[in-house]
């Protein structure tokens, strides 16, 4: 199971808790949205990866925020950068150019580059 | 070693149904995304098609768009099915996608991600009932008819060549 799984299903289980808080079947919260029930049972269980404007209408129709059903974040732990010695410095660049926005924002945006 | 090819089918049957793609072209980087992976592009003088990378914190797909954009397509799909398959390195970098044309024994254990790398991707981006349906029409598949073969590939943002070894692989074409 990768991060994203784990992502995926941790969404789905606050929507169910907040969708039960509300008092409504998951029939009920399915079609206030447009969705049949197995969907909806799919999100919630996390198999199937909820599209960006399913989960604006399940933050409105509950009544809650995007910040409430996202998942805690977790601090990950420190990366290694892989060893890049061996490729060119093209590639080398075009790496590091790919992976370094998240790193960014995990340093809280205390830097300018 | 065989590679996995029920599982990959499978594998793509249920991303095609989960993000209701019922015709090509399909959505490569959309579908990408919605795995988790973002998708890098720079254009580099260099013979590197792409790169999956990932850590705790992320997973990136990196595109060379200094290659023709039926490689990139390729590229993508490649790397979303190292992405998805295989669960090992941190940094995968691919120069080239090579079709094995013998069977190498010495070279089969470390060739097996690349295979299924090869297959997922080509089978992503050919999905096979949607070149069925493309092709139910045809009597037989003329492989020197230019229009029938270029008009396919470009509807599905494929090279001529991939689309070749796809139908190929499907039985379309004799060997």
């Amino acid at each position: 199971m990768n991060n994203t799984d784990v992502f995926y299903r941790q969404v789905g289980e606050n929507i169910r808790a907040k969708r039960k808080e509300r008092g409504l079947s998951q029939e009920g919260l399915a079609k206030a949205i447009g969705l049949k029930r197995p969907s909806m049972s799919n999100i919630e269980k996390g198999r199937q990866n909820i599209l960006l404007h399913t989960f604006r209408d399940i933050v409105e129709t509950l009544g809650t925020t995007t910040d409430a059903l996202f998942p805690e974040r977790t601090i990950p732990e420190p990366q290694k950068m892989p060893d890049l010695t061996s490729y060119s410095p093209q590639v080398r660049e075009f790496v590091e150019a790919a992976i370094k926005p998240a790193e960014k924002e995990e340093s809280h945006g205390d830097q300018k580059t | 070693m065989a590679i996995r090819r029920r599982k990959i089918e499978s594998l793509i049957e249920e991303l095609l149904s989960t993000y209701q793609i019922e015709q090509a072209p399909v959505p490569v980087e959309q579908i990408a995304k919605a795995k988790g992976a973002r998708i890098f592009y720079q254009s580099l003088e260099d013979n590197v098609s792409g790169f999956l990378y990932r850590d705790s914190a992320q997973a990136v797909i990196g595109v060379n768009t200094h290659h023709a954009p039926v490689r990139q397509n390729f590229t993508m799909a490649h790397e979303l099915g190292h992405f998805l398959l295989h669960d090992q390195e941190q940094l995968h970098i691919d120069h080239e996608f090579r079709v094995r044309l013998r069977d190498d024994v010495s070279s089969q254990g470390t060739d097996e991600a690349e295979r299924e790398a090869n297959f997922f991707a080509a089978s992503l981006l050919i999905p096979k009932r949607f070149l069925e349906k493309d092709l139910a029409s045809e009597q037989f598949v003329d492989m020197f008819d230019d229009y029938l073969v270029t008009d396919l590939a470009r509807k599905y943002g494929v090279s001529t060549q991939a689309l070749a070894i796809r139908m190929q692989t499907l039985g379309y074409i004799q060997e």
